[in-house]
Formats: structure tokens, C-alpha cells, sequence
């Protein structure tokens, strides 16, 4: 139902994808660099103040009023992690053409306004000073009152003391003590540096075809291709488990449990992805039906993954009396992984509801344009991400799932004085 | 069955009613693989007190959610994990007015349609099923209760409404949810979830008559007869607040304030609150959006940062305008948004320029919104049970005029009827 182009544009690596069942055109722009600390917080500022003002659009009334004028395009910015990557995305959509009864030359305005948004911070001058203060009290205020969110910051806690001395534990939205120091030179310099060091992709999607890519021609222009290797964290084995807790004045306690597991390639990585599906990944998987269903637990339970990285994670909101029942009970439900104490057809069904989630993630343009950039990233395989499900059986859930070791608890519990 | 085109926003929808009263659309998406389906039900957590067929009763509080939460358990097992088995994800929500149930899929579809449409109609209830509920309703509240955006909401809502059920939480409470028994659920489930109380919407890529006939043929076998006559008692509500202010404390690390404008709803007529609906949304934005002079007032002054936001909510019971901030200087935002409120009312503020900007806006997310099934089908219900068509919306907001957006601003935004309500850390 699609169509991929791959191609090169300006001298960066860009991917094309037709099709028309959207009714938008979305246009987005990857810069991948290492994941450091000095990095993140910098660039979580430079990238909310790049979709706000240009050297066009001095106030950002003028710009949202622009945007609207061209039928509501929304303009925004993202960041996040892949490996060791940390990543910031420009993204612009808009209403494909067909639906709007008057000229006007949608993508190739919004193609224009990328390029503003992009060169615009190598003009910052003193004049930009008093809205960077402004966005660092607003980025300032949501990194705290993220800490209002029970769940997110009893599990940012659990990174905090899993990868105490590693570098995965600053979260790709930054580090809230480093937002005070920063200055205006430096976020212009980090913009530099992501112009010409970044590892750059665009991606499009929608009802479009190659002529797009005159338009694209404008957005940004690279002198040569910039090629930087992706890859994952080393593994470091769990030695002694490492608890650890803090308390508040809460109705319910939040469980969080880290695991690492020694993931050596993609078909390990597609395994491990199984294995988590079918321990808490899904509404079928054995946390869901054991700890909530049946053991009445909690209302929250559910396991994630960093496939490429080999973390697994567990989170649950448990009655503060029950945390050491919900933990064992945790980890008697991987035992029954290890143990192989399943049914080939769990694994089977497992495999089928993923094949059926990566069929609905490419109805979505985000998905398709994720999907896209993952692939570019990847390295080569002989099997496709299809081939490579198929081939996942009970013994490698039972292998990985032993590979597959408990590395830190931390728990979010009612305080004393409220018991 | 009829077909209804769109053809200015290339869409295509077929309605058709089952001889037992059911509701059904189908809402064509042609290129998806994926098949999205809500099988709901007129039935949400303010229906607590109703009349069937002369007869009345009370339930206790929350038993719309509970409801929910038990059609998923069958004597045979948990009916999510059987979704699953034929590789489709269910779920379900309760609001206060409806109560939906959902998959979604790209394969196995007239299984899974089969399955949705047989754990909502088949219902299975124990003493001892209930009574294990209770335990995991009981942690959904305690988490709730730990969300300070949430506590804040109701408390405001509780500010505001002296009778209305609107003041509850959707799950209802520890207490009340302890009093439900399997004959209640059984009452509503008889009552509410009558094929004529119902509506089923399918939104994906399919062949239609044959799927018409399998849902018709799959509805004439259950031999549901008759029509229940339900009557929803609603408490009278008086045009006044509560209480104008009050503060909580909680063990957070920042204050915030929720500001409601309680408004008296004062109409029964379906298109006339849609109207004033968008109009309202069109003012909210005009005067408080990031694309207004105000909004950047109040961002130099310090009062607001990201956290802000403000909605308006009409419903057929009643209606408000909400704003939220997190701010220490609880007391400066409420003080500007009154003043601005009162500041627009007499400053020729609203223009037809400025309202023309605004519906381009929201053309251009609606139709981006329309790239979603999920969107399609939740919005399509809410708007159907409304009595409005969801593709018919261009239409009417063409033809909105800024009269019609200044006067609703006047009358919503009246500070008589504002209510303040702070959270903040403990002292």
C-alpha cells in the first residue's frame, strides 16, 4: 500500500514514502549524535526555541499565524533515544493539497520554513537573550513537574540508581540542574555542531512523488554525506541486586524492577521482544493475567524493552502492603519463562499480535516514518524483521529469558506516618 | 442500509439499523489494514438513577466502570486474552455518558467482530467475580487519587456542582464500588445494553454487504425483543457554585490552580450546543491561544508556562470552561483571567479576521485527525449520540459567524459563577 524511495538529497541519506491513504504530508528531519550529558539539555532548549522563532517569524504569534494561514501545518520537535543515540526530530505536516480549494503551494512554503527554522539559531544574537531565558523557566518548569508523575519519576529514580555511572540514566529530555548554567553562546554552538556533525536523514510521507524533492532541495545542504556507526550500550552483567526506595505521602506504592540480558544480535534482539510480549508486554502476557487478573495485585503492571540496548524494565502500582508479594510473584512468572513452563502456541500467539501491530503502525504516518528510519539505521541482516519473528521458537524465549537477570528494585512507598 | 459521501473530504459512511433497535456505521478507509471497531452503549457514570418502563432505581456510584470492567470475564476465561489468541488488541473506557468497548485488528476480522459483540451482549456475573474486582478497582482509584491533575479536576468539579453526578469520579469510590452486587450488574446490563441503547461503528477498509449481513444475521439470532423505556433521573441543579475557592494540599512539588466557569445549560437543543461548542473553542482560543497578545502577558509576567491549558465542555447536562496552570501566584492568575476575560467583552477584540485564521486552523486538524480509525470511531459515536453528523462538521463550522463567538464568550465567561481551586504542597 506504499511505496519507499531512498535517494540522496543535498548529500543526505532521504527516504520518500508514497502513499495515499493519508490526507496529510508530513516532512521530517532526524540529527542523530552521541548520547552526553553536556549534550541533552542544550539541545532539548536550542530544538523547542527552533519551532518557535525564525529570522522570518520574530514572534511566535507570527509564526503559529503563518502555520494556520497554510491550514493549521503543525511544526514541532521531539527527542529521544536509540542505542547510544540520542536524537532530535523536526517534523512538519500538513493537509495534503487535494483538500484545499485555493493555489497555494503547501509543501513548498513549508519546505521554505524548515530551512528558516534550521539556519535561524546562527543568527542568535543578544536580541534572542530574554526569549532563551524565557524557554529555559519553561523547560525548567516541565522537567519539575514531570516529578509530580508518581510513575515517571519513581521509574526516572530506578534509572538514576541502575546506571548510576552510566551514561543511560540521563533521559533524553535532559538534566534538570544543567538548565540554570547554560547560556545563549553555548546553544548556539551546539546548533553548529548539529548542522555539520550530526548524522542527518529527511523522511516524507504521503501523497506525494519524486518532484518532491526540488522542494526538499531547500530545506538544508550538506557538502558531503556525515556517517556516524550506530550501535548499543556494552553489556555489563547484573551482579547483586541493587534495592533501593524512597517514600511520600501516596495511596499506592509504585514497584519498579531493571533487568539486564546479554543481547548479542538482531534475531537475539527479536527474541528478547517476544520474551517481553509475553511477559508483561501485552493484555495476554503472564503479568497481566497472573498478577492483576488473577492475583488481584495491581491495576498497572507491565514489562518494556530497550531491544537494542537489553534492558527490560517492570513497573506496577501495588497496595504498599503487597510490594514484596508483587515482587516474588514477578519473578516466579520469569522463572516460568526460564523454565519453558509455557505453551508453543503463547509463543505462537505472541508473534501473530506482533505481526498485527506492525501492520497497524504503517496506517499511521508516524509509524511509517519510523519504521523507514529504523531500517536505515539498521545494520545488515539476511533475514527480514518478518523472517526473523518466524524463526523465534520456544527455546530462544527459554535462552533469553535466562540471559535475563534481575539488576536493581526501587520502590515508591507510603510514608510511615500515613500507615 | 443508505451510503452517505463526503466528497469534500473524500469520505464514505453506510448506516444501517438492525430490526432489534442497533445502530450500525460503516466507515470506509480504503488502503488500511487495520480495522477498528466500538461497540458502545448509552450508558455512563452519571446514569446512577433511572426509570425503566415506570419502574425506578438507584445504583450505587461507579457501577457503569465496573460494568465495563467485568463484560471482559466469561465463565470461560478472561475474553482479552482470546482477542489475542486471534491477534487482535481490545479494550474498553467509561465516560459519563457512554460506555465503549473495542479491538482493533488486521486479521481474523469477523472472529474478533464475533467475540466484541458476544462479550458485550452475553453478560457473566458472579458474587465471587464481583467481589475479586473490587480488589483491582480499588488500586485504578488509588492511582487516580495520586494524581494531583486528577484530584485537582474533581475537586474543582465538586466546587461547582452542588447535585449533578458529574462531581464523581467515573469509578466511583472505595465505599460505593463495596456495594455492588451481581444483581446490579445484571439490572443494567438488562437495561442499558439493549441493542436499540447501542450503537456499533466499523471503521477500515471492508466490503460492506456482506458484512452487514453478517452482523444482521449474528443480531437476528439473539431474539432480543421488545424496547426497553429508559428515563435518566437527573437531579436539579442550581445555577449557582458551591463554593468560590478552596485548597488542598498533597505531597507535591508544585502548585497548581483550576479555574471553572460554571454555566447554566439551558439548552435541549442538540445543534444549537454544537454550535456554541465551537464557538466557545473558537473564543477560548482567540483570547488565551499561543497565537493571542494575552497569552504573552501572561508568559512575561511569570504566571503560566506549558502547564497551561483551558477547555470547554458541553454536554448535554451541563457545561463549563476549565483553565489549569501550575503557578505559585495562584491568586494573579485568577485575577488576569478574569480581568482578561472581562477585557475582550467591550474591545471590538473579536474579528472576523481573526476567526478566519482560526477555522483554517481547525480544518487542517480535523483532516489530519481523519488519518486516524481510532479518532474516526470515538469522535463519530460521541458526535452521533450528540445528534450530530462528525462529517458534517465543515460545514458547520463555515458557518459560524463571530456574533455568534463573541456572545457565547460573554455569556459562559461570567465570573459570578467562577470557582478557584488550588493544589499545592504541604506546608
Amino acid at each position: 500500500m506504499y511505496k519507499v524511495k531512498s535517494s540522496e538529497v543535498n548529500h543526505i541519506p532521504t527516504a520518500i514514502i508514497e502513499t495515499d491513504k493519508f490526507k496529510t504530508v508530513t516532512v521530517q528531519l532526524q540529527f542523530r549524535s552521541r548520547m552526553e550529558r553536556e549534550r541533552v539539555t542544550k539541545r532539548n532548549i536550542l530544538s523547542k526555541m527552533m519551532i518557535k522563532r525564525t529570522a522570518a517569524f520574530q514572534k511566535e504569534a507570527d509564526l503559529l499565524k503563518h502555520l494556520a494561514h497554510y491550514y493549521g501545518a503543525h511544526l514541532t520537535s521531539n527527542v529521544g533515544r536509540k542505542g547510544q543515540d540520542h536524537i532530535v526530530s523536526f517534523s512538519m505536516e500538513f493537509v495534503n493539497d487535494r483538500f484545499i480549494r485555493e493555489e497555494l503551494d503547501v509543501i513548498g512554503e513549508m519546505c521554505r520554513l524548515l530551512h528558516d527554522v534550521l539556519e535561524t539559531p546562527a543568527h542568535y544574537d543578544d536580541s534572542y537573550q530574554d526569549f532563551f531565558n524565557k524557554e529555559k523557566r519553561l523547560y525548567r518548569n516541565r522537567l519539575k513537574s514531570m516529578k509530580d508523575n508518581r510513575a515517571q519519576a519513581s521509574f526516572q529514580a530506578m534509572l538514576d540508581v541502575m546506571f548510576r555511572d552510566e551514561d543511560y540514566k540521563y533521559l533524553p529530555h535532559g538534566v534538570l540542574e544543567d538548565v540554570e548554567g547554560t547560556t545563549l553562546d553555548e546553544i548556539k554552538e551546539e546548533h553548529a555542531r548539529m548542522m555539520k556533525d550530526d548524522d542527518v536523514a529527511i523522511l516524507v510521507v504521503g501523497a506525494v512523488d519524486e518532484s518532491i524533492t526540488e522542494d526538499l532541495k531547500k530545506i538544508t545542504a550538506r557538502s558531503a554525506k556525515v556517517e556516524t556507526p550506530h550501535k548499543a550500550y556494552p553489556f555489563r552483567a547484573s551482579e547483586d541486586v541493587t534495592r533501593s526506595s524512597d517514600t511520600q505521602q501516596i495511596e499506592q506504592a509504585k514497584l519498579n524492577m531493571g533487568f539486564r540480558a546479554d543481547v548479542s544480535d538482531l534475531q537475539e534482539q527479536m527474541a528478547f521482544n517476544v520474551m517481553n510480549q509475553m511477559y508483561g508486554g501485552s493484555a495476554s502476557s503472564l503479568l497481566f493475567m497472573n498478577i492483576r487478573e488473577k492475583l488481584s495485585l495491581a491495576y498497572q503492571i507491565h514489562s518494556q524493552v530497550d531491544v537494542r540496548n537489553g534492558y527490560m524494565f517492570v513497573m506496577g502500582g501495588v497496595d504498599p502492603g503487597n510490594v514484596e508479594t508483587a515482587e516474588q510473584a514477578i519473578l516466579a512468572e520469569l522463572e516460568v519463562l526460564r523454565k519453558g513452563e509455557f505453551d508453543t502456541t503463547f509463543v505462537e500467539e505472541v508473534k501473530r499480535m506482533m505481526k498485527v501491530n506492525r501492520q497497524e503502525v504503517m496506517d499511521k504516518p508516524k509509524g511509517l516514518l519510523t519504521l523507514e528510519y529504523n531500517r536505515m539505521l539498521q545494520e545488515a541482516h539476511p533475514l527480514s524483521w518478518e523472517e526473523r519473528l518466524e524463526a523465534v521458537d520456544r527455546e530462544m524465549i527459554m535462552e533469553i529469558s535466562r540471559k535475563t537477570a534481575l539488576d536493581t528494585v526501587y520502590v515508591l512507598t507510603r510514608s510511615g506516618e500515613d500507615e | 442500509m443508505n451510503r452517505i459521501d463526503y466528497p469534500e473530504i473524500d469520505e464514505s459512511v453506510y448506516r444501517h439499523q438492525c430490526d432489534n433497535g442497533l445502530d450500525v456505521f460503516i466507515i470506509q478507509k480504503p488502503g488500511y489494514s487495520k480495522k477498528f471497531v466500538t461497540y458502545t452503549t448509552k450508558y455512563g457514570s452519571m446514569d446512577d438513577h433511572f426509570r425503566v418502563d415506570g419502574e425506578a432505581f438507584n445504583v450505587p456510584d461507579g457501577i457503569a466502570h465496573f460494568l465495563e470492567h467485568k463484560m471482559f470475564e466469561k465463565e470461560e476465561g478472561d475474553v482479552f486474552n482470546l482477542f489475542s489468541k486471534h491477534g487482535a488488541s481490545a479494550n474498553a473506557f467509561t465516560s459519563y455518558d457512554r460506555t465503549s468497548y473495542l479491538f482493533s485488528t488486521t486479521e481474523s476480522f469477523e472472529k474478533n467482530l464475533a467475540l466484541l459483540m458476544n462479550m458485550v451482549e452475553q453478560p457473566y456475573f458472579t458474587e465471587e467475580t464481583v467481589a475479586r474486582e473490587v480488589g483491582i478497582i480499588n488500586e485504578e482509584i488509588k492511582m487516580y487519587q495520586d494524581n494531583p491533575g486528577y484530584k485537582l479536576y474533581f475537586e474543582t468539579l465538586n466546587q461547582m456542582y452542588h447535585n449533578l453526578p458529574v462531581k464523581t469520579d467515573i469509578a466511583g469510590t472505595e465505599e460505593s464500588i463495596s456495594q455492588i452486587t451481581s444483581d446490579h450488574l445484571f439490572l443494567c446490563h438488562r437495561t442499558f445494553y439493549h441493542p436499540s441503547n447501542m450503537v456499533l461503528i466499523l471503521v477500515g477498509d471492508f466490503d460492506v454487504d456482506p458484512l452487514i449481513e453478517y452482523i444482521d444475521g449474528h443480531q437476528g439470532e439473539r431474539n432480543v425483543d421488545g424496547r426497553p423505556e429508559i428515563e435518566r433521573i437527573l437531579p436539579e441543579e442550581p445555577k449557582d457554585i458551591v463554593k468560590q475557592r478552596s485548597v488542598l494540599e498533597m505531597d507535591v512539588e508544585e502548585t497548581r490552580v483550576m479555574l471553572g466557569f460554571k454555566h447554566h445549560q439551558d439548552s435541549t437543543d442538540a445543534s444549537e450546543r454544537l454550535r456554541r461548542d465551537l464557538s466557545m473553542m473558537f473564543a477560548l482560543d482567540m483570547v488565551f491561544g499561543e497565537q493571542s497578545e494575552y497569552y504573552y502577558e501572561l508568559m512575561e509576567k511569570g504566571l503560566i508556562d506549558d502547564s497551561f491549558s483551558f477547555s470547554h465542555i458541553e454536554e448535554a447536562a451541563f457545561s463549563h470552561v476549565l483553565f489549569a496552570a501550575n503557578t505559585e501566584e495562584t491568586e494573579a492568575f485568577a485575577g488576569e483571567i478574569r480581568r482578561i476575560g472581562d477585557a475582550v467583552k467591550d474591545s471590538g477584540f473579536f474579528t472576523e479576521e481573526k476567526l478566519t485564521v482560526q477555522k483554517r486552523e481547525i480544518i487542517g486538524d480535523y483532516l489530519s485527525s481523519l488519518n486516524s480509525p481510532e479518532y474516526i470511531a470515538n469522535q463519530y459515536t460521541k458526535y452521533y449520540l450528540d445528534g450530530y453528523d462528525l462529517y458534517r462538521l465543515p460545514e458547520i463550522i463555515d458557518e459560524i459567524t463571530i456574533n455568534e463567538v463573541e456572545k457565547h464568550f460573554i455569556d459562559v465567561m461570567d465570573s459570578r459563577y467562577m470557582v478557584e481551586c488550588i493544589l499545592k504542597p504541604h506546608e
